[in-house]
Formats: structure tokens, C-alpha cells, sequence
């Protein structure tokens, strides 16, 4: 059976002073399973949202993608305008790291809920406004009738993320690709966020990306973690290995050494240089 | 689309207090700004050089009986303050005063020009709103190259004084091609129209071009944000994203920009009459500045002042139902 997702030998190079332009993404490939969980973790610029940006065909204007994405055995980069908007609307929900910012704040939660059904027709709608009900339930958000006619500024971050994963899920995606979704908030709400997600997948069946610095969550939710570094996928685990298991690249290993341990005292936890495993992984 | 329509009412009755609240706030501000300004004019003209008794006696300006007399009837003789107080108090009975000049009703003489000055106000106002709105937004969508071509037209429009564009435009349309009378209010409202036209381009020229501005500026910001990302992801059409999540939050900068722009489109009047001889509101004040005519003066300038407060009041009005942060004291 072919994974729901392919990402094969994946190039994005965007245009700069040099007239080859910048490289980002130097061939990353992995697969996604139906009902699959992959995290993506690795430092701030080293690829993990370009790359699931370019799953959806949402990459920066301009920048030329090289290599094939397919879903579903379906070639991303070649569909047509028409197809890909169906293709983000049916197959692939996103949830992002700010909900304030991710949000309108001019239309309601009914409203931006329900958007995608704007241009079907009125039974359709109420069919739409009523599953919002019922996912609003699903996420755990009291009140939810009240919550539909409230504006985004009137949430918190946390219920506010979590009706951001009801939009995502409206649809019932076959793809989930989550960019942080739990950074912007405060740790009690990221670990429930964490399960809301979990939970929910589990339950529809869906698959899922989940980008995040925080390896220990990924390890909690995910069937296996991708390490990023410097746009190259330079290591793959599985979630018992991070603890005591065989590494093989040093990035992940000074990753994995940045975690705080209540076991041991420290002066100061290590951090991971800039640049420190440059090619040929030369500093270690 | 509200999809479940809920009513919470004592929250909603605490609402309505708030807003009635806020709105007779308001309406004490807006006075207190009349009576500052009108204060500030009667006292600016007061203290102006020239006598408006020797205006009125023109060749008796020597009369010595004349003049006390002529001061004793127009109450010249009391002090500042008492004169202002003579004239606020006919104010707010309804009686604007005499005009020394035309010796005629304030009230009748202003009354016959409104609906001029009105009419430009308006054709202009929609001119540079319209004009304004689709540069902007064909500057934010167009490519370099047009974006740089109206950017230039922009600047030029920005910069020019409105005299100048009056004239260019009564040479070019008006002597050249014929197509628009030089001057004069026209009959009818076509014929209203037909004259009004090249006064309201060019009252609405420069204004348009602040307008484009903004909206460009602000489309293309709001193009940017995650939120249209988020949109885009969702699989919406392009059409919906930018009427939905890019045009419906540019308005707020582009509601802000149009309040400004309304007091320059109300003063500008005063300019743009002379210069297509119109007889409205601006002109008159004009003639009125000139002869110290203190009564038309001071009637005029609080109703052009009038006119951009409450232009201003519907601006931030407005403002509160475009953007819903804004509603309850923009508290998060």
C-alpha cells in the first residue's frame, strides 16, 4: 500500500543575489502513513515549516520547489489552481503556532468556522454550522453556542487554538499539519492541546505532521520524529530511543543532551551553537 | 451570518448604557470644540486689522455720528466678551445675526448656498472614495510596473496645489475641448452636475491620491498577514480571501485616512469656489473674511466646523462596526 504522503527528494530554493538562488530545503524525503503520527523537530530555520508549508502548496511566492510531494499518489506541485484549493479544503488542515495572528479578528467563530461551506448552498450551511457545534464539543470548549457568536479577541489563546483545530478538522482531513500549535501557549494548555490533537486524530483516523522544538512532545505523541538541521532530515527515530537509544547524528545527540533533567543538578543547561554541524558534521 | 443568535440581556442592556453613555460624551465634546473654536475666530477677527464700520461707511468713513452710531447698533462699543456673549446668545435662540455687508439675514444667506457647496461636497467626497479605493487597490494587485506608473501619477496629483490643478483643468477641459462651463452653479440637477464636475475633480484630486495611498499600503499589509495564510490554507478562492480577509481589514486604515481626508475636502471648498466662481459656503466666507463681515464669519466657520466633527463622529462610528476590538473599549 502506498503512505498517504510522499515527499520525495523535496528542493526549495528561492531567489537571491546569487542567480541560482538560495537552496533551503537540500532533498528532504519521508513518508506519512494513513493514521500516522511523524514529528519534525530541529532549530528555528532549519526547515521544518518550509517543509510542511510546501506539502499544502503554501511555500513563499517565487520559491521554485524541486523534487515531488504526492498525496494520495497525487503530484502536489502539478495540480492545477482549482485542484489544489480543493485539495487544501477537503484533504489537508493546518493549524498554526498563533492562534490570535492565524485568526480574523473581524468575523466571528461561527463565521470563520463555517467559511469554507460560504459558497455551498443553505442546507449544506446549517450542516456545516452544526458539525461546528458538535466539533466545538469535541474540543472541549464550554458553552459552544455562545462561543460561536464571540470574536477571537474575546478568547484566550488556548480556546482559541482549539477552535482553530476544529476548523482544521471541519472537514475531516485525511492530513493534519500542525506548525507548532502549542508554543505560543502556556504549558498546562500545550499539554492539553497536545492530547486535544492526539485524541482526535486517533479517533477520525486522520495523519498527522507535527512541527515542534519541544522533542520530549513529540516523542509523547508521534509514531516516529524526523530531526531537521540546516534543511536536511539528518536523523530518524523512534520515540523509544530517545531515551538511551543508539544516535547517530551528533546534532541529535547535543539536542537531545539540551533537555532539562530534574534528576541532575546543572549550573546552566547546554545549548546547541549556531552552525555547529556544518557539513560533513565536521565540529564533533 | 450569525448562526445561533444569542441574547444575553443584561449584558446587552449594559451595552446599550455603555453606548448611550459614550455617545452624550461625545456630543459634550463636539460642543465644547464649537464654543472653543467659535471663541477662537471671534477673537482672531476682533483683533484683525480693519474696522468694519469704516468698510460699511466706505466714503463717510470720517462721520463721527455715523461711526457711534453704527457702533452702538453692531454693540462695537462693549467689551470682547460681551459681544461674544451677544452673539452666542442669538445663537442658540436661532438668530445668527445681519450681515453688515449684503443686509441680509445670516441664516437666509448661508441657507442659499448650502445646497451648492453640499452638492461639491458630495460629488467629491464620492469622487475620492471611488478614485481613491481602485487605484489603491489596482496599485496593491498590479504589477511593478504599474505599481511605479500610479505611484508617480500619485505623487504628482499630491503634490500639485488645488489652484493649480483648477487651472489646468479649466484650460484643458474647459477652454480646449469644450466639454465643462468655466464657471457658474448650473439648473437642474444634471445641469448642477455638469457644472460641479471639474470643481469636484479637482477638490478631489489630491484627496484621492492620499486615499490610493493608504490603500495600497495597507492591502499589501494585510496580503502578509497569517491570518489570509490561514485562509489560503483552508482551500478559499482567491476573490474570497480578498474580499473576506484582505479588503475587509484594510478598511479600518482606509476608514481612518477618509476621516482626515474629509476635513481637506470641507476646507478645500473654500479654494476650489473661488476658483470655478461658485457662489457656496466657501466663497462667501471668503468674501465675508475680506469685508469683516464678523457676522457671516463666524456663522460660517461654525458650520464648516459642524460639518467635520459630525463627519468625524460618523468616521469613528464606523469604525466600531468594521473592527469589533474596537466595540468594547478594545479590551482583550
Amino acid at each position: 500500500m502506498t503512505p498517504l504522503l510522499e515527499v520525495d527528494d523535496l528542493r526549495l530554493t528561492v531567489g537571491g543575489r546569487d542567480p541560482q538562488g538560495q537552496e533551503l530545503l537540500h532533498g528532504v524525503s519521508f513518508t506519512v502513513g494513513a493514521g500516522e503520527a511523524v514529528g519534525i523537530v530541529g532549530e528555528s530555520g532549519s526547515g521544518k515549516t518550509l517543509t510542511i508549508r510546501a506539502v499544502a502548496a503554501l511555500h513563499p511566492p517565487g520559491a521554485r520547489i524541486d523534487g515531488d510531494i504526492r498525496l494520495d499518489g497525487r503530484s502536489v506541485p502539478a495540480m492545477s489552481p482549482r485542484e489544489l484549493m480543493r485539495m487544501r479544503r477537503d484533504d489537508v488542515g493546518m493549524v498554526f503556532q498563533d492562534p490570535h495572528a492565524a485568526i480574523n479578528p473581524v468575523h466571528r467563530i461561527g463565521d470563520f468556522l463555517t467559511e469554507t461551506y460560504r459558497k455551498d448552498g443553505p442546507e449544506q450551511r446549517r450542516v456545516a454550522a452544526a458539525r461546528a457545534l458538535e466539533l466545538l464539543h469535541q474540543v472541549r470548549i464550554d458553552d459552544p453556542a455562545r462561543i460561536l457568536g464571540c470574536y477571537p479577541h474575546e478568547l484566550s489563546g488556548g480556546m482559541l487554538q482549539r477552535v482553530m483545530i476544529a476548523a482544521a478538522l471541519l472537514r475531516g482531513p485525511r492530513l493534519l499539519l500542525a506548525d507548532e500549535p502549542t508554543t505560543a501557549l502556556d504549558v498546562t494548555t500545550q499539554a492539553e492541546v497536545a492530547a486535544l490533537i492526539t485524541d482526535l486524530r486517533r479517533e477520525s483516523g486522520t495523519s498527522l505532521i507535527f512541527i515542534t522544538h519541544d522533542i520530549e512532545l513529540v516523542g509523547a505523541l508521534c509514531d516516529r520524529i524526523l530531526v531537521m538541521y540546516k534543511g536536511r532530515i539528518v536523523e530518524e527515530l523512534t520515540p523509544d530511543r530517545l531515551h538511551g537509544g543508539k544516535i547517530a547524528h551528533p546534532y541529535t545527540e547535543a539536542l537531545l543532551a539540551c533537555r532539562p533533567d530534574i534528576t541532575r543538578r546543572r549550573h546552566r543547561l547546554p545549548a546547541v551553537p549556531a552552525g555547529a554541524f556544518e557539513e560533513g558534521w565536521a565540529a564533533q | 451570518m450569525a448562526i445561533v443568535e444569542h441574547s444575553l440581556p443584561r449584558s446587552a442592556r449594559r451595552q446599550w448604557a455603555a453606548v448611550l453613555v459614550a455617545g452624550a460624551g461625545r456630543l459634550a465634546q463636539m460642543a465644547l470644540t464649537l464654543l472653543a473654536a467659535s471663541f477662537l475666530i471671534f477673537v482672531a477677527l476682533q483683533r484683525a486689522p480693519g474696522n468694519p464700520v469704516d468698510i460699511m461707511l466706505g466714503n463717510k468713513a470720517g462721520d463721527a455720528e455715523a461711526v457711534r452710531r453704527l457702533n452702538a447698533q453692531y454693540h462695537f462699543d462693549q467689551p470682547l466678551l460681551v459681544q461674544y456673549g451677544h452673539w452666542i446668545t442669538g445663537l442658540l435662540h436661532g438668530d445668527l445675526g445681519t450681515s453688515f455687508i449684503f443686509r441680509e439675514d445670516v441664516s437666509s444667506l448661508i441657507a442659499a448656498r448650502i445646497p451648492t457647496t453640499a452638492l461639491l461636497v458630495a460629488y467629491g467626497g464620492l469622487l475620492v472614495l471611488v478614485l481613491g479605493f481602485v487605484t489603491g487597490l489596482v496599485s496593491a494587485r498590479a504589477g511593478r510596473t504599474v505599481d511605479t506608473g500610479i505611484s508617480v501619477l500619485l505623487s504628482v496629483a499630491l503634490a500639485t496645489p488645488t489652484y493649480v490643478i483648477a487651472i489646468v483643468l479649466i484650460t484643458v477641459f474647459s477652454l480646449y475641448l469644450n466639454w465643462f462651463p468655466v464657471f457658474g452653479s448650473g439648473d437642474g440637477l444634471l445641469g448642477r452636475l455638469h457644472h460641479l464636475t471639474l470643481p469636484a475633480v479637482t477638490l478631489a484630486l489630491s484627496s484621492s491620491a492620499a486615499i490610493a495611498r493608504v490603500t495600497r499600503a495597507a492591502v499589501k499589509d494585510e496580503e502578509r498577514r497569517d491570518h489570509v495564510t490561514t485562509a489560503l490554507a483552508r482551500g478559499l478562492d482567491t476573490p474570497t480571501v480578498l474580499r473576506r480577509h484582505v479588503i475587509r481589514n484594510a478598511l479600518l486604515p482606509i476608514t481612518t485616512i477618509t476621516g482626515i481626508v474629509a476635513a481637506g475636502l470641507i476646507a478645500g471648498t473654500v479654494i476650489v469656489e473661488n476658483a470655478f466662481g461658485l457662489d457656496g459656503v466657501g466663497s462667501l466666507l471668503v468674501q465675508a473674511i475680506t469685508r469683516k463681515d464678523y457676522a457671516v464669519v463666524q456663522s460660517t466657520s461654525i458650520l464648516v466646523i459642524t460639518a467635520f466633527l459630525v463627519v468625524n463622529a460618523l468616521v469613528d462610528l464606523l469604525y466600531g462596526v468594521i473592527d469589533p476590538r474596537t466595540r468594547d473599549g478594545g479590551t482583550r
